[in-house]
């Protein structure tokens, strides 16, 4: 089966190096502080069992984060005949129905990046599927459960 | 012992803030902020352990607890704080919607908000000893910023959970149109058991009418 491929931003991608670097320190110290006393191996406490988690649940986060920087690859911006679609790290200008001049503004990013309260949707949302492909004047609808048509009004590539 | 039981009265507040959301939207009696982060949680306890989900359940559980504390400080707060204007018919009409902005104006007004609610969480958790206090605030920062897989999946399940609720209010009162949260759900959503939590949802509260 094909591994999944994380579409980040190279801020995205920072952000997640810098988690890991810091995971790995703090595995360092706790592993240094050592793992509390198990004489009474038959009632372990509840110390020991909250070390172990704690230590499971780093070990977990690592390997997840080691998984995405085997298999990521930079959203870049598309060449100039590419970039009157909608694409990942486009910045969409949507006008809704009925509601000339309110616009509702979206960046399309992998879902890594994606923050939809600063403006940055997933492109695997319903909203971001939706969008992808479409180019300026394209109508997109959403109907679940609640129709929404929005127009595409304006698509930008801009550094990220 | 004394600054957890200080700690606990703090966190009594949100037994008796009503959610500023559903007041706008002018729902009577609406659930409180501790209302809705018992939804919340029970809903990580319930749909977390589907699947293929690989979250660690009491991270996700505690997060839940500590999402919405910075309203002890700040208040209850929703995006449409700084756009409603003064006039009932103009708020009405924005209110129809999820808010439509520019992506700059989404920038600064979340960064303006985490500004806000870092400082809170700090204040809320200051007399707490030093390694609980800084727990919560790294729960709540994960969940706010989400930067860890369960940080991710509980900001889309609050968004399930806020709509979980309008629905249950939309059911009440035919009047009360859950259509925004609709909306900011299909934007916000890509984790696939929310999508399906939220099709389940859809299948419950609106079934297919009947054939005569």
């Amino acid at each position: 089966m094909e591994e999944k491929k994380f579409y980040l931003t190279k801020k995205g991608l920072e952000r997640l190096k810098k988690e890991y670097e810091e995971l790995k320190s703090l595995k360092i110290a706790k592993v240094k502080e050592g793992s509390p006393q198990t004489w009474h191996s038959e009632d372990l406490s509840s110390e020991y069992f909250s070390f172990q988690d704690d230590l499971a649940s780093l070990e977990k986060r690592m390997a997840e984060i080691e998984a995405i920087i085997d298999n990521y690859e930079i959203i870049k911006i598309p060449s100039k005949k590419d970039q009157g679609r909608v694409g990942l790290g486009a910045t969409v200008s949507l006008e809704g129905e009925g509601k000339k001049g309110k616009v509702n503004e979206f960046m399309i990013v992998g879902t890594l990046d994606a923050n939809p309260l600063e403006g940055k949707i997933s492109s695997e949302s319903p909203v971001g599927k939706v969008l992808m492909g479409l180019k300026v004047g394209d109508e997109a609808v959403i109907e679940s459960p609640i129709k929404m048509i929005y127009k595409v009004k304006k698509i930008k590539y801009s550094s990220f | 012992m004394k600054n957890k039981l200080k700690f606990l009265l703090q966190l009594n507040k949100l037994n008796e803030m009503p959610r500023a959301y559903w007041r706008m939207r002018g729902v009577k009696n609406p659930e409180t902020v501790a209302g809705h982060i018992f939804t919340l949680l029970l809903m990580a306890w319930i749909f977390a352990r589907e699947g293929r989900s690989r979250l660690n359940l009491n991270k996700l559980m505690e997060m839940a607890i500590c999402h919405e504390l910075t309203a002890i400080c700040t208040g209850d707060t929703t995006p449409y704080d700084n756009i409603l204007p003064k006039n009932k018919k103009g708020k009405n009409e924005i209110l129809k919607r999820w808010p439509l902005l520019l992506e700059k104006h989404k920038k600064a007004i979340f960064k303006e908000d985490f500004k806000k609610e870092e400082k809170a969480i700090a204040k809320i958790v200051s007399s707490l000893d030093h390694s609980f206090g800084k727990e919560i605030m790294k729960l709540w920062k994960e969940y706010r910023s989400k930067s860890s897989p369960e940080g991710q999946f509980l900001s889309q399940l609050n968004v399930l959970a806020v709509l979980f609720t309008g629905l249950l209010y939309e059911k009440k009162n035919k009047k009360f149109s859950v259509a925004p949260l609709w909306e900011w759900f299909l934007q916000s959503s890509d984790n696939p058991l929310i999508l399906k939590i939220g099709e389940e949802m859809k299948k419950e509260f609106y079934p297919p009418v009947k054939k005569k």
